[in-house]
């Protein structure tokens, strides 16, 4: 920073306080609470038993949890493809002089990330609704009355059916991100790939993805961090069920500290999923890194 | 220089301010729940007391307990106007999760709605106000009917008064669309109903309306019953009691699970069952896309207020069918006392005294003569001598059903918030035809074993 504007040490600690405090007392200390909690059988209220690492060796045994970690990585897999997906095709298609009313198209697809995900979970609900929703009227109009059916109570299905609302709110967060991306290209470089006779598709894939590359990973972290974390589409649409089929962490960690009562679980739980989160992302980050390095060179 | 200084300061005093009303909350957080100190405070003094509860004002029309509650607790408000009642209301749901939020902070309100499958764990955590030395001067004492505070009692401590007689498996039946297939009233065998079932689906009626979104309504409303009548009262109370010695996995609550799987897969249910809310299958019952629902006594209030004239005039009520082999009673339905209007044990004083007049006076013997004198509704209480020719056909009905019969304890009121969970989520699979009957009690006994 330049010296002149630079503020001395001591202004610049106080500065940095206020954010500081409340990141402390709003993040910090909750997961260091949680995870004191996680040595104790506590059930809420003054009553406290030191039980060891029982919680922890627990949750490495607790089927449900398992399974909702794996119903997570499976969200999260479905939504890096689905949601980075569509925002990079639709940002180079906005990106394309053709495009007419771009800034509509623009604010159109950012709109649906602005709702809250409580007014998505019940749009789509309607959706699938079985006597009501649009899906099942459009299966009976085209003659397909056979395919109907209550789509949400569906075991094998419910999982991927709340994944399609989650993917459809954040197209356009993502394709913001990489518009902007887009933009900080010099336009001269695909003027030369256009003399050089590439078409749409071979500039987006040869000359774009390289360029945005970087933002991409960036997306690739934030879809995994907002996936692993994902809680009130679900419970609006499905509660985790039927059964557990739609289970995700974090639905499962409020379940158990608020429906069953074991707060010390539930905290041991928190715990599991921060961690397993964090190596999850650090691990995609560091394949990711790796595979495009050796790639360049 | 001098504006560096400013905003040295500017900033220290934000950080400090900040930090100070930190410590601010926290303090008057913890000064709220003791009481005044100075204990006993003389007459016409303010008294605060805060009180939580989940009778949202909008659904006041259509509830009765409701609505004779509140009554009770306007009157009494306007009758002490020294006491300022700081009421925190929101849904159901959302009042339980909250109210296990300020338990485990020690923060719970003064007075509070408390559920009985809640007692031990908060008595355990000394939260609760016994009491019996109020109950025992209390003039209707020997009105309020027999076990409804066996859900509030902790080796010989109560811890509320009941506020509501639930009653939770009542089929509501339509006469004129059963009479179509040929039978005259709702079936007394199982057998008549998937037949029954069959030729309902045929013209795109469901038999039994289920709304088991929110998992609580199969096991509430069906199980609670039919588990009874495969293994009796005394096989779910040792679950209760958790004494050893009756186990998820006996063969009968296993055939009780069977005999759920059983009816969703004879197609008894919509096929949306668990995907709609309980308030959904009232309407789909309501609507006359199904010729019965198995419901609670709430939905009396819904009907009369939301069911078309057609429909009403043909509602009868019944109960579940019996089972073959079963060990309990089959003329029983699950009912009982289960949420209680409960005192913050820290209260003490003048607020202690008002607080259980307030408790007295709201949930006692009044609430059940209202709620009779007003809506025809039988209470925790026994009211002498109400008459009921004025109410509808249907309040009488309910009436005559109910009065008759013998009370088994509901589940998801009594077993351990933890189990009901589990056993709620499973019945979804359980229904669908995913899960055994008899994984899901092993399940089960495995998370009995473990509380």
């Amino acid at each position: 920073m330049n010296q002149a504007i630079r503020p001395s040490r001591k202004a610049f600690i106080l500065y940095m306080l206020p954010g500081f405090i409340l990141y402390t007392f709003i993040v910090f200390v909750p997961i260091v609470l949680a995870f004191y909690y996680g040595f104790f059988n506590w059930s809420g209220g003054t009553k406290m038993t030191y039980i060891g690492l029982d919680n922890f060796i627990a949750l490495a045994k607790d089927d449900i949890f398992i399974q909702s970690f794996v119903n997570n990585i499976y969200l999260t897999v479905l939504c890096i493809v689905g949601q980075i997906g569509f925002a990079f095709l639709f940002a180079i298609l906005l990106n394309t002089r053709g495009v007419r009313f771009k800034a509509f198209h623009r604010t159109m697809s950012y709109f649906p990330s602005v709702l809250s995900a409580v007014v998505i979970g019940f749009i789509w609900t309607m959706l699938y609704d079985y006597n009501y929703g649009l899906i099942n009227i459009f299966l009976k109009q085209i003659g397909k009355a056979d395919w109907i059916q209550p789509w949400l109570n569906n075991e094998s299905l419910a999982l991927t059916l709340v994944a399609i609302p989650l993917i459809w709110q954040y197209i356009g967060y993502y394709m913001i991100i990489i518009l902007s991306a887009l933009a900080s290209i010099d336009p001269q470089v695909l003027e030369m790939a256009e003399i050089d006779g590439a078409n749409g598709w071979k500039k987006a894939i040869h000359i774009t993805l390289p360029l945005v590359k970087n933002t991409l990973i960036v997306c690739v972290t934030l879809c995994i961090a907002g996936t692993m974390k994902v809680f009130d589409h679900i419970y609006v649409m499905t509660g985790g069920g039927p059964g557990t089929s739609s289970n995700v962490m974090a639905l499962n960690a409020y379940k158990t500290s608020f429906l069953s009562y074991k707060m010390g679980y539930g905290s041991a739980m928190s715990i599991g999923i921060l961690i397993l989160s964090l190596v999850f992302i650090a691990g995609t980050r560091w394949l990711l890194l790796s595979f495009t390095k050796d790639k360049e060179v | 220089m001098k504006k560096k200084k400013i905003i040295q300061i500017i900033s220290f005093l934000a950080v400090l301010s900040l930090i100070l009303s930190a410590c601010g909350s926290g303090g008057s957080g913890n000064g709220s729940t003791p009481g005044n100190s100075s204990a006993g405070g003389a007459k016409g003094e303010q008294i605060q007391l805060t009180f939580s509860h989940y009778y949202l004002e909008e659904e006041r029309p259509t509830s009765a307990e409701m609505d004779s509650y509140m009554t009770l607790v306007e009157e009494w408000e306007a009758n002490n106007p020294n006491v300022n009642l700081v009421q925190s209301v929101m849904s159901q749901a959302d009042y339980s999760t909250k109210i296990q939020a300020q338990a485990a902070v020690n923060e719970i309100p003064d007075i509070f709605f408390l559920k009985g499958s809640w007692v031990s764990n908060f008595a355990n955590n000394d939260m609760l106000m016994p009491i019996n030395d109020y109950l025992d001067k209390y003039e209707h004492k020997d009105k309020f009917r027999k076990g409804v505070f066996d859900a509030a009692t902790r080796d010989g401590k109560i811890y509320g008064i009941p506020n509501q007689l639930s009653i939770t498996s009542v089929v509501f039946y339509n006469e004129q669309m059963w009479k179509e297939i040929g039978y005259d009233r709702f079936p007394d065998n199982w057998e008549d109903i998937y037949k029954a079932a069959e030729k309902f689906n045929e013209k795109g009626i469901s038999a039994i309306a289920l709304g088991n979104k929110d998992k609580w309504p199969a096991e509430s409303s069906i199980l609670s019953t039919m588990g009874d009548r495969f293994t009796g009262t005394d096989w779910t109370n040792s679950i209760i009691a958790r004494d050893g010695s009756a186990k998820f996995t006996d063969p009968e609550f296993v055939s009780a699970l069977d005999q759920m799987q059983n009816i969703a897969t004879n197609k008894v249910f919509n096929p949306d069952f668990n995907i709609i809310s309980n308030a959904q299958a009232e309407e789909y019952y309501a609507q006359g896309k199904a010729a019965a629902t198995i419901d609670g006594h709430w939905a009396l209030s819904y009907l009369l207020s939301n069911a078309s004239e057609e429909v009403l005039s043909q509602t009868k009520v019944a109960i579940l069918p019996p089972v073959d082999g079963g060990k309990g009673d089959n003329n029983t339905i699950s009912g009982g006392a289960g949420w209680y209007v409960a005192l913050n044990k820290n209260l003490e004083g003048a607020k202690l005294d008002a607080a259980m007049d307030f408790l007295f006076s709201t949930a006692g013997y009044d609430f059940s003569r209202v709620y009779a004198e007003k809506y025809g509704m039988t209470g925790p209480s026994l009211i002498d001598g109400t008459d009921l020719t004025e109410f509808p056909q249907l309040t009488q009905d309910f009436a005559a059903l109910t009065g008759s019969l013998t009370f088994t304890p509901i589940y998801d009121m009594l077993m351990e918030g933890a189990i009901i969970e589990s056993m709620n989520t499973g019945l979804q699979e359980v229904l669908n035809g995913t899960k055994k009957g008899q994984e899901l009690a092993a399940q089960l006994q495995s998370g009995q074993d473990s509380l």
